[in-house]
């Protein structure tokens, strides 16, 4: 269960505080999948690395299974990352001297062992259509195959919360689609809790809970 | 808006990145002209040097004998002096060792000046009263090597100088030195003239000043010097020629070293020489300018005889003379008609009338004469030969003629033959009271005559004692004495006698140009620096371009040609390289200071002074602002030469410059054909060598280099290629296997960061690999000791040989404190005697370039006896190359002499290489060409040319004796045998060294030097470690979304310190095994030749230090990318 309670985000600034959000709470279960939607600069990224307890919120707890991650010391707080969370940003962020399969792999260098990672690993690219490219570089790959990549490194620890951050920003209509599909599909098999901020009126739509962030609070549409 | 305007822009927008290119040039330039500045340094303080040491002498006249002390007045006083010359001054110079009494301390070859007030005056030094009585002035170097205080005693040791050869009968061959009690009166100042000197030296100067009164009392030279010093006067050119004008005007018979003796009785004029002997060159001209003079002349040769026999009658200790009486009547009359013939079985001897009567002698008498016979290698022998008495000499002509026998000190200015003090053994006891009536009453009139004295008598000096200039009776003696000398002078001029006019400021200050060109070796061991610098600006100018790469693509999109963008660019370039080529120029300052410094106190052992002082001069910044903008714009334009070729939408998109992120197929084999290609290449080099087609270590470094060059483009395709395995696995293995991949997302940047590691690498194990240690060990006779422990050179020349029981007994050795302490010490000992002409240092303890370097030649045992290790030779058959000393023996038709040097000394010295020539002044000013045959390796005959001892006697004959030894003495007693021959021979200045101290002190040098070029390529491997945290750095932050990635999937900060580390760490190992698998093959010819091994703890520390600073760059790059708002690029909006 993913729980978010009163929380608020201020950024410093020469003339003071600049708040971003205010009292933001929700609380999703596991299989449950939210679109967060707002205009550019309106804070949807923003809650979306706090919910990835990547950022802190100046106000407010996030929980993800009962835990508050923001309790957790630097070392405790990045194993919470790489066990619990997955993420998929707009730009795949993919390591270009390492191959699809490494890319994959790279969450599970850190953190616990994990000796079915290769073999998930696999299973995952075969899955998202790659198998047969493993030893291929991201150079080697389209923009659409490079978010299915992606998608494969965000599941590979089987987290609990699956974070994606406008997935489909920068693919074709076709590409964008297949993604999309292909994330619906294996958030159900694995019943992560799935938050995606996308600017996408089509992406959003194929969800049944939309939030829309106006005036820095979230708004359920 | 203006391009000029675009540039100022970019050039203020981009500070950062430009900053960094700035530095890189100005690092390049700081070094470059750094290293002439040090060159130009080096050779100002040389300068500085001669000028304070030489005062305001600019010529100086050296004779091999004495001359007048008048000489310096009288030339002051000639016709012209005034117009060139301010001032001149009469010296004493002479070699000496000292003991300081309170201490015991002892210093040798140390330079005795006699002086006078003249010498401060002609200096212009004011307020310093010349010394007088037994007052001493020490240089400050000798004051401070002695501990010597004022009032404290002094005990000087000099050789008593003597006209007479050693090496002729005549000539003191024992007795030969004098000690000379003196008193500091105090230290005098550098700028007191307390360094006089006229031999160009950096090292400090060992020299006494005392009174020349002193001296002349001492030494009995009453009247006499040896050093006559001109100043010029304001800015005349001091022109030795001028000198040697005036000099030959002044000069007299007796500053020649020859008198003219009146013979009134036979009214004639005897020419003589104070060495007892004309040289034969001489009496030629004489013979010539008299007979155009209308005068009849006699050559004579006196000798003194042991004894005149026949049968059973004898005649003790009898001057001879060489000469046909019959002649001699002839030449008294003017008449000249051919001699009959003398038919006797033996050569016709005749007696005068007091030794015929005395002898009984009847025509056909045999008539034996006995006498010594001088050799330098059986010292005094007896022979004797046998003539055929033909008549009688009347007193009243040659047989009463005294005036036949020169002066000889000691022997014919005694008042009786019981009071003669000769320098060969007299049995007193044979002299009965006639020949003592007969020595008050005709003293040396000759007693014999022979036609064969030159047979029997030969001697390099010449075969005439006398040549007798007969005047016609018309003729008055003295009218005829004026023609004659006249003459004589004219066609005699001091130059041939020996007495030289040298310009020493001009030949010191063209000396101080030094044997070295420092700035052309701190060059070469700074390109590594430079080269450094300047990759860094080259790679700072293109991380700055790839910055920008999407603004040159818009600038292709708006219509900017590909040339216009590059010179836009360029210009950019060439405004940040004159910045750091002016930043340079005070940065090279700032080098050359720091590395002057390094040469004062680090590195002193190099340049043996403390005097190198920093001079800014003006050409060597602007030469090395101009190589470094040179080589900045080469650099700037390779990097842009990329720019044309990249597609404006690759540019837009930021494709374009950066490396391919795709890789090669991994099944691809051309890394390892890379490598196969260049061992190949490097395998055939080393083959070419041992084929003898390639010199041996140009073959091997030229295979390192090659092999260096195969490993980094094997590391750069092997970067380019598609890594073998998958990187899996958990822990920090597996992280630092993702941090080294990272090597492979820029190759061209990593293999930058290799090649810069690896050329400093290259550079400090190759050189380290030359480092000398001690002789391993100093008694194989194939060594560069040539098995001889001990080396010794005295201040007075030794004429009887130390290494054989009758020498050692003339020399006092069997007898006395060293023998009865250890008589078996010297028993056992060999020891090589070699003939010494004083020269300038020719080894690299002496920074002046030497014209004149010092020379010795061994007597025949050391030749025979062969040994050391010869680097090259001339050697042409087997006896040549079994013992190339005896190269020494060849003859040249050109009439050049065979010369043998170390090989260091020849080549990083002299400059010259074997079968070429080095022109040497002669004694007389005349060009002596030496052809070197061989050259030594490390040997320790560095400080010294090594010549034919028969050569040495032709060219320096009034350098007799021998005053440099070579000593093997039984094992483990060296120092014992030092001490024995020290105490033994301490009235000679005899100063015995271990010759593996010696060959350590050359050893140092080079060892500094090495170090030197080390710590260089040190600094370099520094820049290089810092490009490699630049490149890191650079790599990180432009990784950030992907170590943001890596922080969101849970990497700690641990774990991307360890990818970074990990990255560097293996760079940098790579640089450092590339570059010392280079050098090993690069040196092993090195290696195994000394049989020793790499200085491994030396070369440890500094690679060790690098990958330190590699470490710390990589911690700074990683805390760099930490602080960075990381997160903040992951962000879509």
């Amino acid at each position: 269960m993913l729980t978010v309670s009163n929380v608020t985000k201020d950024y410093p600034t020469p003339t003071g505080p600049l708040r971003i959000l205010e009292n933001v709470s929700f609380s999703m279960a596991p299989g449950d999948a939210a679109a967060i939607m707002g205009p550019s600069g309106s804070g949807k990224s923003t809650l979306l690395y706090i919910l990835g307890a990547l950022d802190r919120p100046t106000s407010g707890t996030v929980t993800l299974g009962g835990d508050d991650p923001f309790t957790l010391d630097a070392n405790a707080l990045a194993a919470f990352r790489n066990r619990r969370i997955g993420f998929v940003f707009q730009d795949h962020a993919l390591l270009p001297q390492c191959s699809v399969l490494e890319n994959v792999l790279v969450p599970t260098l850190v953190g616990a062992p994990d000796s079915d990672a290769p073999s998930r690993a696999q299973a995952l690219l075969d899955r998202v259509g790659l198998g047969s490219r493993l030893g291929h570089r991201p150079a080697q790959l389209s923009g659409g195959e490079k978010q299915r990549v992606a998608i494969a490194r965000a599941l590979v620890r089987q987290p609990q919360l699956l974070l994606c951050d406008e997935p489909t920003g920068t693919l074709d209509a076709g590409s964008a689609d297949a993604v999309a599909t292909l994330l619906f599909e294996l958030h159900e098999a694995q019943k992560t809790v799935l938050v995606v901020v996308t600017h996408s009126d089509v992406l959003a739509a194929r969800f049944s809970v939309r939030f829309h962030l106006q005036q820095r609070t979230l708004v359920r549409r | 808006m203006s391009s000029g305007a675009l540039i100022l822009c970019g050039l203020r927008y981009y500070w950062r990145t430009n900053l960094a290119v700035i530095a890189g040039v100005a690092i390049a330039v700081s070094v470059l002209a750094g290293a002439l500045l040090v060159g130009e340094s080096v050779r100002a303080s040389l300068r500085g040097l001669v000028d304070e040491r030489l005062g305001r002498t600019s010529v100086a006249v050296t004779g091999q004998g004495f001359f007048r002390q008048v000489l310096g007045d009288e030339l002051k006083k000639s016709d012209g002096f005034s117009t060139r010359f301010a001032d001149a001054a009469t010296l004493i110079a002479i070699d000496a060792s000292i003991t300081h009494e309170p201490s015991g301390r002892e210093a040798s070859r140390v330079q005795v000046y006699g002086i006078d007030a003249s010498f401060f005056r002609l200096h212009g030094v004011n307020g310093v009263e010349a010394p007088t009585g037994r007052q001493a002035l020490l240089s400050p170097g000798l004051a401070a090597e002695l501990g010597a205080a004022a009032d404290d005693g002094l005990l000087l040791r000099v050789q008593k100088p003597s006209a007479i050869p050693a090496d002729t009968l005549a000539g003191r061959r024992s007795d030969t030195s004098r000690a000379v009690r003196l008193t500091t009166r105090e230290t005098l100042p550098a700028d007191r003239m307390g360094e006089f000197t006229l031999r160009p030296q950096q090292e400090a100067v060992r020299a006494v000043f005392v009174p020349i009164a002193r001296l002349q009392r001492d030494l009995d030279l009453a009247g006499r010097a040896n050093l006559l010093l001109l100043s010029a006067k304001g800015d005349a050119a001091p022109e030795a020629a001028a000198a040697e004008r005036l000099l030959n005007a002044a000069a007299t018979f007796e500053d020649l070293g020859l008198r003219l003796v009146s013979a009134q009785a036979q009214h004639a004029w005897v020419l003589e020489s104070e060495t007892g002997l004309l040289s034969d060159s001489l009496v030629s001209t004489a013979r010539s300018l008299a007979s155009r003079l209308g005068f009849a002349d006699v050559r004579v040769l006196t000798y003194l005889a042991n004894t005149i026999r026949i049968g059973g009658r004898e005649v003790p200790y009898s001057v001879v003379a060489g000469v046909d009486p019959r002649l001699y009547e002839q030449a008294s009359q003017h008449t000249r008609s051919p001699l009959a013939p003398v038919q006797t079985p033996r050569p016709p001897i005749w007696l005068n009338a007091w030794a015929a009567a005395d002898l009984q002698a009847k025509a056909g008498d045999e008539v034996t004469l006995e006498y010594y016979l001088w050799s330098d290698d059986s010292g005094l022998q007896t022979s004797s030969a046998t003539f055929s008495y033909v008549g009688s000499v009347p007193m009243e002509g040659a047989g009463g003629d005294r005036s036949l026998t020169p002066e000889y000190p000691g022997l014919t200015d005694a008042p009786r033959i019981g009071d003669w003090d000769p320098p060969f053994p007299v049995d007193l006891k044979r002299i009965r009271p006639a020949d003592e009536a007969y020595w008050e009453q005709y003293r040396t009139a000759p007693k014999a005559f022979i036609t064969t004295a030159t047979d029997l008598w030969p001697s390099p000096y010449g075969t005439t004692t006398s040549l007798r200039i007969y005047v016609t009776r018309s003729t008055s003696l003295d009218a005829a004495r004026n023609a004659f000398a006249t003459a004589l002078r004219n066609a005699y001029t001091p130059a041939v006698a020996g007495l030289v006019v040298q310009p020493v400021r001009a030949q010191a200050l063209a000396a101080s140009r030094g044997s070295t060109d420092f700035g052309e070796y701190f060059t070469y061991f700074s390109f590594f620096i430079v080269v450094s610098g300047l990759l860094l600006s080259g790679l700072f100018f293109k991380l700055g371009l790839e910055q920008r790469v999407r603004e040159v693509g818009l600038l292709f999109a708006l219509g900017f040609t590909p040339a216009r963008v590059r010179r836009l660019l360029g210009a950019e370039g060439l405004v940040l390289a004159g910045i750091g080529a002016v930043a340079g120029m005070a940065g090279a300052v700032l080098f050359g200071a720091t590395i002057l410094y390094g040469l004062r106190t680090w590195w002193v052992d190099a340049v043996g002074t403390t005097r190198l002082t920093l001079a800014i001069s003006v050409v060597p910044l602007v030469l090395g602002a101009l190589g470094g903008l040179v080589a900045a714009a080469i650099t700037l334009t390779l990097t842009l030469r990329r720019l044309g070729t990249s597609a404006p939408k690759d540019l837009l998109s930021g494709l374009a410059l950066m490396a391919s992120p795709t890789p090669k197929a991994s099944g691809t084999a051309r890394p390892w054909l890379r490598f196969a290609a260049g061992l190949m290449l490097a395998l055939s080099l080393v083959a070419a060598s041992v084929a003898g087609a390639v010199p041996q270590t140009a073959a091997f470094f030229a295979a390192g280099g090659v092999l260096l060059v195969a490993l980094l483009l094997t590391l750069s395709a092997s970067l380019r290629r598609a890594p073998a395995g998958t990187i899996g696995g958990h822990g920090p293995m597996a992280v630092a296997r993702l941090g080294i991949r990272q090597a492979t997302a820029h190759p061209s940047r990593s293999v930058l960061s290799i090649a810069l590691i690896a050329f400093a690498t290259f550079v400090i194990v190759s050189v380290g690999a030359f480092k000398r240690g001690a002789p391993e060990n100093d008694r194989d006779p194939q060594s560069g000791t040539g098995g001889y422990t001990l080396f010794a050179e005295s201040v007075v020349p030794v004429m009887f040989d130390p290494g054989t029981p009758a020498g050692r007994r003339e020399l006092g050795l069997e007898s006395g404190v060293a023998a009865g302490l250890q008589p078996r010490v010297l028993d056992n000992a060999t020891i090589m005697r070699f003939r010494l002409r004083p020269g300038e240092d020719g080894s690299c303890l002496n920074l002046y370039k030497p014209t004149s370097p010092r020379i010795v030649a061994p007597a025949r045992p050391f030749v025979d006896a062969g040994g050391f290790r010869f680097a090259a030779s001339m050697a042409a058959n087997d006896a040549e190359r079994q013992n190339p000393w005896r190269l020494l023996d060849r003859t040249f038709r050109d009439g050049a002499v065979p010369v043998i040097g170390d090989a260091n000394s020849l080549q990083y010295v002299l400059h010259v290489g074997v079968g070429e020539d080095f022109v040497l002044p002669g004694p007389g000013g005349q060009p002596v060409v030496l052809r070197v045959v061989a050259a030594l390796s490390d040997s320790l005959f560095q400080s010294e040319l090594v010549i034919a001892e028969t050569q040495f006697v032709r060219l320096f004959p009034r350098l007799e004796g021998y005053r440099f030894f070579t000593i093997r003495g039984a094992e483990g007693r060296s120092t014992e045998l030092a001490t024995a021959l020290e105490d033994g021979l301490a009235d000679y200045g005899f100063d015995a060294q271990s010759t593996a101290a010696r060959l350590a002190s050359y050893h140092r040098v080079e060892n500094t030097y090495l170090s030197t070029f080390q710590a260089l390529g040190g600094l370099g491997l520094l820049l290089g470690t810092l490009g490699l945290g630049a490149i890191l750095l650079r790599n990180v932050l432009e990784r950030r979304r992907e170590l943001a990635l890596l922080q969101a999937v849970g990497y700690g900060g641990r774990a991307l310190g360890l990818m970074v580390v990990a990255e560097s760490v293996v760079l940098m190992a790579a640089g450092i095994a590339t570059g010392t698998l280079s050098a090993l093959v690069a040196v092993a010819p090195a290696l195994a030749a000394r049989a020793t091994s790499l200085p491994i703890g030396s070369t440890v520390v500094v690679l060790a230090g690098v990958f330190a600073a590699g470490l710390i760059s990589s911690l700074v790059a990683t805390r760099a990318a930490a602080a960075s708002p990381l997160l903040a690029s992951l962000k879509a909006d």
